[in-house]
């Protein structure tokens, strides 16, 4: 009784979301194309200055897989105006914090400082889009620092090839770039020339193809002019990058992998599905599935698998949704001997059970509230808001979705949960994945 | 608005007419410095001894709370492992509430929180707080602890150690602060499998009553609350908290090794080795050279731009990230370590690297830039911190806990900028050590302790000592991975196919061997004769003998002078016909492994002696020998001789190498054969 009463209590507040915080925001292009999205939030002294370009693994050429990461690092290596070397103390020498990163869809690189350096930010970005130094020099030192990289995130980092999915998606995608990895191959770089490097600056790192992104404690009228100044005379080497699209078949016929991993002793049992792009409203939905099944100690691989079962170590199920295509993955790391057939009939009904019985009204309301503590969560950071708005505009086409977002969580009904379980995680639309300790037989390779 | 519109495009109009007037080959000024605007926390005492901090921050509809207990670090001894245990029951079902309730109450609320035997944190939007706080309480102050779930949290725990047995990273945290605090000490106990077992129910629950005490500790709130809303919270649902505190106990001292060695982990599947240079550092936040202790330990190795990063890194590209930390201590002293991840082949090298980078902080001064560099990252990173309205918070626990000034915040960046370039050296001098530092590497020994044991520094060779996982003392690991059943009769029978076999060998009597060499202007003739059990070797220079080594069973002299009785047993393994004959019966051979000679793999098989050593080198692939090293040990000091031998050729169905190359006083020489005679011109009187 007490507990009913409880969930009483709580249905009292549905439909009283506290506003989450709005992200006001102001965007423009200059004639060189250069898109820009200006965040004015002066809660506290600090700016953020990002540039992100469209341009990212899956835009690799046959053969030089890892080349848009391994760009990603060669351009700190300098510009005209700033030394080799140089880039990380400017940063630093002017109380700041910097760094990049690459995905399959775009290349991003920030910097935050005190406020009062926006203009070095600014200065910095336009360098780096304007004339960066692309030396024989900085490729043969970044060659090995990637490979440390590789070392570290992958091969020597227990379960790397789940986290990096460089164990899955190369399962999943056999014609679309998403099935390569975005650290490469090390052959590849290699045998990367030099001539390769500057004309993929060429092609990609020009005003046209990015998108800037300034926030925090700005005055936006000054702002407008510093970039003006900045990146207002970078010209175009090249069309900003048009993709063409590359349809992936879906599965139709369950697909069976077997991945070693020599870090781990605990073997996973992994299921992965190709899902929907970012932009796609079934790719929330499949947020909230993932929330079902392993958000919390009360979730419903956790309960059954993990405490009541006792056949699971740990349960996961992430989705992550890309430009193109989305990946929904769920697995277990397996206590005991694993009994894979077992374990496989627990996941699969886990799934079923989404498949035909619409979720409880308490369970939905649970999802509403955890996305929303995730949403109020999710802009607290500048440095955050900056990202975001760049991500939203050049993959998603609209900066303002940043706003809408929890619109559409709430949006999702709980028939949309059954729909879109039943129409993308069927057993013959997925690979099934056998994790397992140690290193691959010889014979396989 | 209108204002505002017409100005935005006189900006993109006077943008697309006019030149900018940038220089853009200086480093833009800065505006003049923001203010920071830090709320102060709030803070009160309850009842109990409980002091309360809180920051106000209503920009979000969160917030957050932070229970701290200020509980003195636990030696757990053969219970290792009940401190975690307790955590992870804590919070999972109360005297009140089932498990599965609890847990869905949580979730259901979108919040998140943590308790243990030492506090514990929550974060749920404001609408919620009453509900979750309560939540928080019920965990805290009424927790159930049963055997069933302490049965499974035990399972966990076994498992997750089992998980973290190939991983070197997890490896490397274990042995890192065992083998510098030492394994009786409460921040060097490795929890094991077996000490996991020894927990009983009845030790979790003594465990969470002698700890969880509230009178030494602090609750920090930060976000949308006020100090009301926490006092009346506080006294909803702490209300029955009686006071308490937990005693500090003795913790067992610990020092630095006397002089810098080298403890080696081998974990066979890593692809990098775990490199640490360790020190203890006495340094606490209330002395005085703190801020210079940062500033040093920032210059190192505290950013990428530092000494470390920018030679391991930037300049060598070793590894992905290089860096250094120097902590303080409350309890007891902490500990400097300059860590990195690098790949298996420049472990020695790059061991080497973080060391020079260490001494030389300690001994050159620091460029004036540098320094002036380090102290605005310190000034920026001050004010980018103050985004997070909760560091008002933090810095006040700090100042409590550490027994700092209260205006110590209030002159940190004061402080900073007083640190001089004199100041850095000196402190680096004081807390960082090259010198008595413990190197810890955990990492692949088939691939990288060979060269690890030749690392030397500071003139001397750095001891290697060895553990297992769990930082105890272990034999040396094998370096190499022979093929399963070979040994060394094998390799040394494939030799003697390979140079001809058996028939041909048996039907050799004697032997001379005649190689010439020119160096230095002059011809030297090496003759080498050879009987069953005897040899001889005459060096000659422009035709005069200048050296005749001979060797029997039982003796050997030079120049006719007899050699030392256990230098001559050394050497009967070379009177004969063929070394490898002798070999074949000496219980002083052993197949050491594979090394690579010219590119290409070769075995390598040891003669050991008490003054000279041999290593002969057979290559896999044809069998024949292709080097030799001879390492002489008098008096205490070694001395290697090298040979490779190559082209071999046929000469009466044997073969042997057309050329012996060896280094002479720095100088390649090479002893071309120019004459092979088989069965004629050796008589015993060759070997008297």
């Amino acid at each position: 009784m007490k507990k009913s009463l409880f969930t009483l209590a709580l249905f009292m507040f549905v439909g009283l979301y506290s506003t989450a915080q709005k992200v006001e925001f102001e965007e423009y292009k200059l004639d060189n194309g250069l898109h820009v999205i200006l965040h004015q939030e002066n809660a506290a002294p600090i700016v953020t200055v990002g540039v992100m370009y469209q341009v990212g693994a899956k835009d690799e050429v046959e053969g030089r897989t890892g080349f848009a990461h391994f760009f990603e690092h060669l351009l700190f290596e300098g510009t005209e105006n700033i030394e080799r070397g140089e880039w990380f103390n400017i940063v630093s020498a002017n109380g700041g914090r910097n760094n990049a990163n690459t995905t399959q869809d775009r290349t991003y690189y920030y910097e935050t400082f005190p406020s009062n350096k926006l203009e070095i930010g600014l200065w910095m970005e336009s360098e780096r889009m304007l004339h960066p130094i692309i030396e024989q020099i900085g490729v043969d030192t970044q060659n090995e620092v990637v490979k440390e990289e590789k070392r570290q995130r992958i091969d020597n980092a227990p379960y790397g090839k789940i986290i990096y999915r460089t164990g899955i998606n190369n399962h999943l995608f056999k014609k679309h770039p998403y099935g390569r990895s975005v650290i490469g191959s090390m052959d590849d770089l290699n045998a990367a020339k030099l001539d390769e490097f500057i004309s993929f600056n060429e092609q990609f790192y020009n005003p046209n193809n990015a998108t800037l992104v300034v926030a925090g404690d700005i005055d936006v009228e000054e702002t407008k002019k510093m970039i003006q100044d900045y990146f207002g005379p970078i010209e175009n080497k090249a069309e900003a990058n048009v993709r063409k699209p590359v349809v992936e078949d879906p599965i139709t016929e369950t697909r069976y992998a077997t991945e070693y991993d020599a870090n781990i002793q605990i073997p996973a049992y992994i299921f992965s599905y190709i899902t929907p792009k970012s932009v796609d409203k079934d790719a929330y939905v499949l947020d909230y599935i993932s929330s079902i099944l392993t958000g919390g100690n009360s979730s419903r691989m956790y309960k059954r698998m993990v405490d009541q079962d006792k056949v699971a170590l740990q349960v996961l199920a992430f989705n992550q949704a890309s430009q193109d295509y989305g990946t929904y993955t769920m697995g277990a790391l397996i206590k005991g001997e694993p009994d894979w057939d077992s374990l496989k009939a627990t996941m699969d009904e886990e799934i079923k059970k989404l498949q035909t019985e619409l979720i409880s009204e308490k369970e939905y309301q649970k999802l509403k509230n955890q996305f929303e503590t995730r949403f109020v969560n999710a802009n607290s950071r500048i440095e955050g808001v900056a990202s975001s708005l760049a991500t939203y505009q050049m993959l998603q086409g609209d900066a303002s979705r940043i706003n809408k977002e929890l619109d559409i969580y709430n949006s999702i009904t709980r028939e949309d949960i059954m729909a879109v379980a039943n129409k993308y995680l069927n057993p013959n639309q997925r690979v099934e994945i056998k994790y397992l300790a140690g290193s691959e037989p010889e014979s396989d390779k | 608005m209108k204002k505002y519109i017409i100005f935005t495009l006189l900006a993109v109009f006077m943008g697309a007419t006019v030149t900018a007037q940038i220089d853009r080959t200086k480093i833009p000024e800065s505006g003049p410095m923001p203010e920071v605007n830090l709320g102060e926390a709030k803070e009160f005492k309850l009842k109990n001894g409980l002091t309360v901090l809180v920051v106000t921050d209503s920009k979000l509809p969160s917030l957050n709370w932070n229970l701290n207990l200020n509980n003195p670090p636990v030696y757990e001894g053969d219970k290792a492992g009940v401190q975690s245990l307790t955590s992870a029951l804590m919070g999972k079902e109360t005297q009140l509430t089932s498990k599965d309730d609890f847990s869905e109450k949580i979730d259901f609320l979108g919040a998140s929180m943590n308790v243990s035997p030492n506090g514990g944190f929550g974060f749920c939007l404001s609408k919620y707080t009453d509900q979750v706080f309560s939540l928080f309480a019920e965990a805290a102050l009424q927790p159930k602890f049963t055997q069933e779930e302490l049965d499974f949290e035990k399972e966990q725990l076994i498992e997750g150690i089992k998980s973290g047995e190939n991983s070197a990273a997890a490896i490397a945290g274990n042995v890192r602060s065992a083998l510098l605090y030492g394994k009786n000490h409460a921040a060097g106990e490795i929890i094991t499998e077996e000490t996991v077992n020894n927990v009983t129910l009845e030790d979790v629950n003594n465990f969470y009553k002698e700890r969880f005490k509230p009178s030494n500790g602090y609750i920090l709130f930060s976000g949308d609350i006020t100090e009301k809303q926490a006092k009346s919270l506080l006294k909803k649902y702490f209300r029955d908290w009686d006071k308490g505190s937990v005693e500090t106990p003795e913790y067992p001292s610990f020092e630095d090794v006397p002089t810098t060695e080298i403890n080696f982990v081998d974990v066979p599947n890593a692809v990098q080795t775990e490199l640490a240079v360790m020190s203890v550092s006495p340094l606490k936040m209330s002395d005085e050279d703190y801020h210079a202790a940062l500033v040093t330990n920032y210059i190192l190795g505290g950013a990428f731009g530092s000494y470390l990063n920018m030679n391991l890194r930037e300049d060598k590209g070793y590894t992905y990230g290089a860096r250094s930390s120097l902590g303080t201590g409350r309890y007891y002293n902490s500990s400097f370590r300059a860590t990195t991840k690098v790949r298996n082949e420049i472990t020695d090298s790059a061991v080497v690297e973080t060391l020079k980078e260490i001494k030389r902080i300690r001994t050159e001064p620091v460029d004036a830039e540098i320094l002036a560099n380090a102290k605005a990252k310190f000034l920026g990173s001050f004010i980018l911190e103050s985004e997070d309205k909760a560091v008002a918070a933090r810095r006040a626990l700090r100042i409590r806990t550490n027994n700092l000034p209260e205006d110590f915040y209030k002159n940190y960046i004061a402080n900073i900028d007083k640190v001089t370039i004199e100041d850095v050296q000196r402190v680096a001098d004081k807390y960082l050590a090259d010198d008595k530092a413990r190197i810890v590497l955990v990492g692949k020994a088939a691939d990288v302790l060979e060269n690890v044991e030749k690392i030397e520094w500071n003139g001397k060779k750095l001891p290697v000592k060895y553990f297992d996982k769990e930082a105890n003392p272990t034999d040396r690991p094998e370096t190499v991975v022979l093929p399963e059943g070979l040994t060394a009769e094998t390799v040394l029978n494939n030799y003697l196919t390979a140079i001809g076999g058996k028939e041909a060998i048996d039907k050799t009597t004697s032997l001379i061997l005649k190689y010439e060499a020119s160096a230095m202007g002059n011809t030297i003739v090496s003759e080498e004769k050879k009987l069953d059990g005897k040899a001889s070797q005459v060096l000659s220079m422009g035709g005069n003998p200048m050296m005749t080594v001979i060797m029997t069973k039982d003796k050997a002299t030079m120049n006719k002078n007899p050699l030392p009785e256990n230098m001559a047993t050394d050497m009967s393994v070379l009177a004969g016909l063929f070394p490898e004959l002798n070999m074949l019966s000496s219980d002083k051979v052993k197949l050491a492994g594979i090394e690579a000679v010219d590119g290409k793999d070769a075995y390598k098989v040891d003669v050991s002696g008490d003054v000279i050593s041999l290593s002969f080198y057979y290559d896999v692939e044809s069998g024949l020998k292709v080097k030799e090293v001879q390492t002489t040990n008098m008096q205490g000091r070694t001395q290697s001789q090298e040979t490779m031998l190559k082209d071999y050729q046929t000469y009466e169905g044997l073969k042997f190498p057309n050329v012996r190359a060896g280094s002479q006083m720095g100088q390649v020489i090479e002893f071309k054969l120019i004459e092979v005679k088989i069965n004629e011109g050796v008589s015993d009187q060759d070997f008297d």
